[in-house]
């Protein structure tokens, strides 16, 4: 039962799904002019998801901040998790090993950022890899 | 399945997969049985091959003769502290996938292999589980030593020494005290009748009045026979060796003699005979799923395509030109070569090789000369002779000369005079104070051989301590050992008197130990009619006083000794060979070849009284020139060229050719390396030869075939 990245990430999030990776290996030979080539095999491919992970309304920017905290960690257990699938819009991701989390900072280098509702909210983008 | 290069320069790497069975078993408790039963734990294997998509295939090493074939495979998801149900002793298999499955490997789990680390922030940790899987050669290694001989006792024959004498099938003894020499000594040593046992007809050892001599085909039928294999019936039986491929009923018809496998392992035994002809052997995987033994003679590549009887072939392997589009060549199918490191070098040349016989041995007879002085045999002025009778009666022996100095019980007892015999072949005993003329010459001996190719004599001043005779007994392999004659008339008759006597063992002489003289005396009772007695019994003592008595010159003595024996000389069987033009050496690089226990000179000269054909005795002799310089023929045309080794990296990985053989086996040359057009031959024996494949890795991860050859030095050929 594949399970909905919207209620991993949120429903803030956009999600790129790249086209199967292949392993060649190439040889050369001394002098000579071009390359033999092995196809290994199919490596999975690369799932990337960006969006936007919120921090429950406070009065202060450390309370507020603290929430988003929460937030981060809670969503972070994923990629320690082993291979699932997953679903967006209707499509399902099988065998989804999450590599990385990063937080995006602004052009002026701020990752937290409060807003005028008292939410501090980050910016991320996701990778994983299909193992299919 | 394998893929191939055609109309492509790209193509889909080979797919590997372990499959396993499980081995079972349980101990043996100790009990009443025989002790077969006590050493023997049985296992048992399930009966599915089990796919374990858990594990990968990192290597595969073939190797030669008795070192066993390794694969190392590991988990692909272990962590190091698992138990992912592989045990020692599970029985894996390595296949290719796909339609055309082949066998690539069978083996058993020897090692279990769990490492990680830690790793730090420069690099990863990882951790995981290899398994080092070795061939049934490692089993044979472990399991089965080769000790003792087979044989028959009195009980396993029927109706034995009547005319309907046979013996009972299945019916043989081991036995521990003896030890697994064929052919020792040179002397047979193999039963005339074959043990049969179940279906198969096997050499087992006998003694030497019913036996024959062993030959390399007997000796590897009596090791891969269920006397032995009976160990690991479990997994093998090799069947009639005979039929296994690459057996040459011809090449292994070759005697050896005084072999030893005591106390090795089947497979150190196999890889040892086989040398002596200059065979190995490997074990093959083939396309019906069956894999076993196969002996092949190295260096003796002759196809280029493998089949069911070409078990060797030859490989040319393409190095792309200076410029050249590599695509063509793999086009054509070639056998890309990715890298190599080769070495041709002297350093291990020989064409001068030197090998050498045993020493000259000959069998002879000759008078030999009292080794005393004179002037130490003093006649007793009273009873001047005195017998074993007379000595019992006396009430005091030592009150009387004779007894005292020249009786073996006596006081002053003159331990050489009458007694010390010697050929004086070294000088020892001219001029001086013995005076008994020249060195004895050989010349009489030897003949021809006496003197060598410039007319000097081929033998020295040394000491030569008497050896039994080559002379054999009747119906025996002893030897006669020593015959020591006297005689009491100057030489005109000679007889054998009961006495006791040794032989020296500093030079050629031999002490007669008789404690009284008098008693050894003419056989046929004659007695003494010279001064200064006559009418005395004639005995050595009385016979030798006369000779003292009259004063004479040795030579005029009818005192005599004379010797039947063997002695050794200075020189000894030899053949070497000079460098040819072929030579890869500028420099004459000579080697000494000691094969002085398998090439022998030895001859019973005409000079030994027992050449007489009345007597027909046999003797061992021997004179093996024509073997040792074909041997030295041999060795340096195989050893003059240039030694050529090479270490060879395919593109990719070459398992089986499209008929389902592997295309690289143990055994194969590599001819040259085309595209650079380079050949790797040398010449050996006036012909072209190539380095032989040693060793085959497979590196499954790197998806890329080694090959290891080495040139004829290391293959340790033995051109007999």
């Amino acid at each position: 039962m594949a399970t909905s990245l919207t209620n991993v990430f949120g429903d803030e999030i956009s999600v790129v799904a790249q086209p199967h990776e292949w392993q060649k290996q190439y040889s050369g030979f001394a002098g000579a002019h071009g390359l033999t080539c092995i196809n290994m095999g199919s490596r999975g491919y690369k799932i990337t998801v960006k969006g936007r992970l919120r921090g429950n309304i406070r009065s202060s920017y450390d309370s507020a901040r603290s929430s988003c905290q929460s937030l981060i960690d809670s969503v972070s257990v994923i990629l320690s998790q082993s291979a699932a699938d997953y679903s967006y819009k209707g499509k399902t991701y099988y065998d989804i090993e999450w590599e990385a989390i990063q937080l995006i900072g602004d052009s002026s280098g701020n990752y937290y950022h409060w807003n005028l509702q008292g939410q501090v909210y980050v910016d991320f983008v996701a990778t994983g890899r299909s193992l299919r | 399945m394998t893929s191939n290069y055609n109309n492509s320069v790209s193509v889909s790497a080979i797919d590997l997969i372990a499959q396993c069975r499980s081995v079972n078993y349980k101990a043996k408790k100790p009990g009443k049985s025989n002790n077969d039963e006590l050493m023997r734990v049985k296992p048992s294997f399930s009966n599915r091959w089990v796919s374990m998509f858990d594990l990968g295939v990192d290597k595969i090493v073939h190797n030669r003769g008795a070192m066993p074939s390794v694969a190392i495979l590991y988990s692909t998801e272990s962590r190091w502290n698992d138990d992912n149900g592989l045990k020692h002793g599970d029985m894996i298999r390595i296949v290719t996938t796909g339609r055309n499955s082949r066998i690539v490997f069978i083996g058993f789990v020897t090692a279990i292999q769990p490492h990680f680390t830690g790793g730090s922030p420069q690099g990863q940790s990882y951790e995981g589980i290899n398994y080092v899987i070795s061939d049934i050669r490692w089993l044979m290694d472990r399991s089965i030593v080769i000790s003792g001989q087979v044989g028959r006792t009195i009980d396993d024959f029927e109706n034995y020494g009547q005319e309907n004498q046979a013996a009972v099938d299945d019916a043989f003894s081991w036995f521990a005290g003896r030890r697994a020499v064929f052919n020792q000594d040179n002397l047979p040593n193999k039963d005339n009748e074959l043990l049969r046992y179940g279906n198969f007809d096997i050499p087992i050892f006998g003694p030497s009045h019913r036996s024959g001599y062993w030959t390399i085909a007997d000796i590897v039928k009596y090791l891969l026979s269920p006397l032995w294999l009976k160990n690991i019936d479990f997994v093998y039986i090799a069947g009639d060796p005979e039929q296994l491929p690459g057996f040459n009923a011809e090449d292994f018809n070759k005697i050896v003699y005084n072999v030893s496998l005591e106390g090795l392992s089947l497979n150190q035994a196999l890889d040892y005979i086989l040398r002596q002809v200059g065979y190995s052997y490997r074990w093959s995987y083939y396309p019906n799923g069956a894999s076993s033994f196969v002996f092949y003679k190295m260096l003796e590549a002759d196809k280029s395509s493998r089949s069911s009887i070409e078990h060797q072939v030859k490989h040319k392997l393409y190095a792309p030109d200076i410029g050249e589009d590599c695509y063509r060549a793999v086009e054509r199918g070639k056998k890309m070569l990715w890298s190599a490191h080769l070495s041709k070098n002297i350093e291990s040349t020989i064409n001068l090789p030197l090998v050498y016989g045993s020493p000259a041995k000959y069998e002879f007879t000759a008078e030999l000369i009292p080794a005393w002085k004179d002037a130490d045999l003093v006649i007793p002025s009273s009873n001047p002779v005195m017998y074993e009778a007379d000595l019992a009666t006396s009430g005091n022996p030592e009150a009387y000369d004779y007894y005292k100095y020249y009786h073996s019980r006596g006081s002053l007892f003159k331990r050489d005079v009458g007694r010390l015999w010697c050929l004086n072949e070294s000088g020892r005993y001219t001029g001086g104070d013995y005076n008994r003329g020249m060195p004895f010459d050989w010349t009489a001996v030897l003949g021809d051989d006496a003197v060598n190719i410039l007319k000097r004599k081929n033998f020295g001043l040394w000491d030569r301590p008497l050896l039994p005779c080559l002379t054999k007994e009747k119906n025996s392999e002893d030897s006669v050992r020593y015959i020591v004659e006297f005689s009491f008339d100057g030489g005109s008759t000679w007889q054998k008197i009961p006495c006791g006597i040794r032989a020296l063992k500093d030079q050629a002489g031999i002490y007669i130990s008789e404690p009284n003289l008098a008693e050894i005396g003419d056989q046929s009772s004659a007695e003494t009619s010279d001064s200064p007695w006559s009418g005395e019994n004639l005995n050595l003592w009385t016979s030798l006083v006369v000779d003292k008595t009259a004063g004479g010159e040795l030579a005029t003595w009818k005192t005599k000794v004379r010797i039947t024996a063997c002695v050794q000389m200075d020189y000894r069987l030899y053949a070497y060979q000079l460098p040819t033009v072929k030579s890869g050496s500028p420099f004459n690089q000579f080697a000494i070849y000691d094969y002085s226990d398998k090439y022998y000179w030895k001859t019973r000269t005409t000079a030994s009284v027992l050449a007489n054909e009345t007597l027909s005795l046999a003797a061992d002799e021997r004179k093996d020139y024509t073997e040792i310089s074909s041997l030295a023929e041999r060795l340096g045309q195989f050893g003059e060229d240039q030694s050529f080794s090479g270490d060879f990296m395919l593109d990719r990985l070459w398992l089986n050719n499209s008929a389902g053989y592997a295309e690289f086996e143990i055994g194969d040359v590599i001819t040259d390396i085309n595209g650079r057009e380079h050949s790797l031959a040398t010449n050996v024996a006036n012909r072209s030869v190539y380095p032989e494949i040693v060793q085959i890795v497979h590196l499954a991860q790197m998806n890329k075939t080694r090959l290891i050859t080495r040139d004829l030095r290391f293959s340790e050929v033995r051109p007999e």
